[in-house]
């Protein structure tokens, strides 16, 4: 197993604009209300990563219940609303509208350049390394137009396809890049894939077990699932907490430990090739999020470090976070035993 | 030879000391080879203690109904009980170096070619450390341009009873720290470029009282160009692996290296991309990008490499023994070169 550690100039607000993820934020309250908590039956859930039912309630978000697993420290909603509700939610919602409609386009040249060129290096040079033979490609429960773009230019993969029961794909064409589009859940798959992305997927499951277990049944013996989600192992999210912006349902839903990732892939058949976490934003996020709102109850230890240590002690951190898999944002790659 | 219907292949280990106890290891881990039997004339042992024959002599062995045999002997021992296994037609996996001398290896492969179709291999697992392998695929896939030299460092450092070690015999090792380990990278600068065919080289004996070198630098260019420079020393005081290759459009640094006590430090490959800047105001701090290895995988990925040759009945690519040759070939030139090395 190996970790990455990157090192690059982002800035929080070149993803995500203030002023629109405010208003995403604001969106997303107001969906959660009228899909999930207007009469819509909850089922309560074990930790989505290790099974333990030992838990402690953490806090509360748009009025659903976060809770702690006692055993691998996962944060999790329980109860929380099922697949179809949440597939539902994803195809038609105002927040989900607005992000495609602004976030994603505002940000999207940035995002290109900076995550999904990158990205797909990652991708091609860990399949030459891993699994060279690998032809068929599936993205999961995701749709991201500069990434696909990114693929087909590459000519890496002989098929590539999409597989999601969340999207409206109505107005979205592929059929000129030869990219087959199938709108539906990947347990419904009976081709075969040779490696598969899961981008931000497993944090917004309902049920993350069965589709782990549907996603062994999919893969060749061999085959490679590249992920990338948060986790609650990273620095922003732990000092945070509640107060993180990036904590909300349904978005993230499931915002699993390192240690409950590996247990939630290993108990499904997988080894684990990577798992990095090289994300370069936790200071600066706690840093903003300190500044916006003196308030924010954070440790003395990073008050200090915030406002006193200049930007290459920060930066330093940063790496260290990364180094010893604490950041926030995190990249995975299983391979199928 | 035995046919190898079951898939299962006899396992018979020669000499165990400190590379024999980690191929026990891979043996009993692999799925496709089972412990047969433990040569070892200072063994203490019975065959209850480790659950399959002991013997004092490995022709005893080698009598016995073994498909393979892995030899980690002394230098000194290795090439007569490599010839004899593959004489008696046992695939064999040798520990590096291939013997003394450039004679060693040459009367090696005369008894592999005899006796095709044994495989035989060389334990050059450096090839197989995961930072290297990701290095190589990176080379190999051009997008860093061609590989313009290479710059090498391995070294130890040194300690209480070094110059007791066998290594440190001649009459036993045949060489000193370039032969016991700077072998490794000298084979790791022929897997990244190939031969080389220029050999300029420095040996000394700078600080312990042993009858061979503590220090060897070398330079070598092949005819693309390219020089690779190599710094192989026991005098470095601290455990030391680095090997930087520098490319037309980037560089790549593997360090440290993942081992039994981690002393060599944190497996790890940093790769830069080049970023032509203004000179004026040119930083030369391009982005990088650094990973870090968790798990040494390369003991037995080389073994499954062997194990493969011999089931489905391929040629040893990998570690063979016309690489084994060459590296001696090479580390004999620069042992010639320095014409003021005396010991």
């Amino acid at each position: 197993m190996k970790t990455t550690v990157q090192y690059d100039d982002i800035r929080e607000f070149e993803f995500k604009p203030g002023t629109t993820l405010t208003t995403y934020l604001q969106l997303t309250q107001d969906d959660v209300k009228s899909y999930f908590l207007s009469g819509l039956s909850l089922v309560d859930c074990d930790c989505p990563a290790c099974l333990s039912d030992e838990r402690s309630e953490a806090f509360s978000k748009f009025g659903l219940k976060y809770q702690e697993c006692s055993n691998c420290k996962t944060l999790y909603v329980s109860p929380r609303p099922d697949e179809k509700a949440i597939d539902e939610y994803y195809r038609k919602s105002n927040a989900r509208e607005f992000w495609n409609q602004h976030l994603l386009t505002e940000t999207e040249a940035k995002r290109r350049e900076k995550l999904f060129k990158p990205r797909v290096q990652w991708i091609i040079e860990t399949i030459e390394e891993y699994f060279p033979s690998a032809q068929r490609f599936s993205s999961i429960n995701s749709i991201h137009p500069p990434f696909l773009q990114e693929l087909i230019e590459n000519e890496f993969f002989k098929e590539i396809r999409i597989v999601t029961p969340r999207v409206d794909l109505s107005h979205v064409s592929y059929e000129k890049t030869g990219v087959q589009v199938v709108e539906d859940s990947i347990g419904s798959l009976s081709d075969k894939a040779d490696a598969v992305t899961l981008f931000e997927v497993i944090d917004r499951l309902s049920d993350v077990d069965a589709f782990v277990g549907a996603l062994e049944r999919v893969l060749v013996t061999g085959g490679l699932c590249f992920l990338t989600t948060i986790s609650i192992s990273g620095f922003d999210l732990q000092v945070l907490w509640d107060k993180s912006n990036s904590i909300f349902p349904p978005d993230r839903m499931n915002v699993l430990s390192t240690e409950g990732l590996m247990t939630l892939f290993e108990r499904h058949g997988f080894e684990c090739i990577e798992l990095s976490t090289p994300g370069l934003l936790d200071v600066q996020i706690v840093a903003n999020a300190y500044k916006e709102n003196a308030s924010i109850e954070i440790p003395r230890f990073v008050r200090y470090l915030i406002d006193q240590r200049d930007s290459d002690t920060l930066q330093a951190f940063q790496e260290f976070l990364q180094m010893n898999r604490l950041s926030s944002f995190t990249r995975a790659v299983f391979q199928k035993k | 030879m035995n046919s190898h219907t079951s898939n299962k292949l006899k396992a018979g280990i020669v000499g165990y000391g400190y590379m024999g106890k980690i191929r026990e290891t891979v043996v009993e881990e692999h799925p496709n080879l089972e412990l047969s039997g433990i040569c070892d004339a200072n063994l203490p042992l019975t065959d209850a203690d480790f659950g399959c024959p002991i013997f004092a002599d490995y022709r005893d062995l080698l009598k016995s109904d073994v498909d393979v045999i892995f030899v980690c002997t002394p230098n000194a021992f290795s090439p007569e009980i490599v010839i004899d296994s593959l004489n008696r037609k046992k695939h064999v996996f040798c520990e590096k170096p291939p013997g003394r001398t450039v004679n060693d290896i040459k009367e090696i492969i005369e008894a592999e070619e005899a006796n095709a179709p044994a495989k035989l291999m060389f334990g050059f697992n450096h090839r197989y450390h995961p930072c290297v392998n990701e290095a190589k695929v990176l080379v190999d896939s051009g997008r860093f341009g061609k590989i313009l030299s290479l710059r090498g460092v391995y070294g130890k450092s040194g300690g209480l009873g070094f110059e007791d070690s066998w290594r440190n015999k001649k009459e036993i090792s045949g060489g000193g720290i370039l032969l016991d380990q700077g072998i490794h990278m000298m084979d790791l600068f022929r897997l990244f470029c190939g031969d080389f065919q220029e050999v300029k080289g420095f040996v000394t004996n700078s600080y312990w009282n042993i009858d061979m070198e503590d220090n060897a630098f070398a330079m070598m260019r092949n005819e693309q160009g390219q020089v690779a420079m190599l710094h192989s020393s026991a005098t470095l005081w601290k455990h030391t692996f680095r090997l930087e290759v520098f490319m037309e459009k980037g560089y790549f640094v593997i360090s440290g290296l993942l081992s039994k006590t981690g002393s060599y430090g944190r497996e790890t490959l940093v790769v830069g991309k080049r970023q032509f800047e203004d000179e004026t105001f040119a930083l030369g701090n391009p982005r990088e990008e650094v990973t870090y290895f968790d798990r040494d995988l390369s003991w037995i990925t080389e073994v499954s490499d062997f194990v493969d040759c011999i089931l489905n009945d391929k040629c040893v690519t990998s570690s063979s023994s016309t690489d084994a040759l060459r590296v001696m070939e090479l580390i004999d030139r620069i042992y010639n070169d320095d014409t003021k090395y005396k010991v």
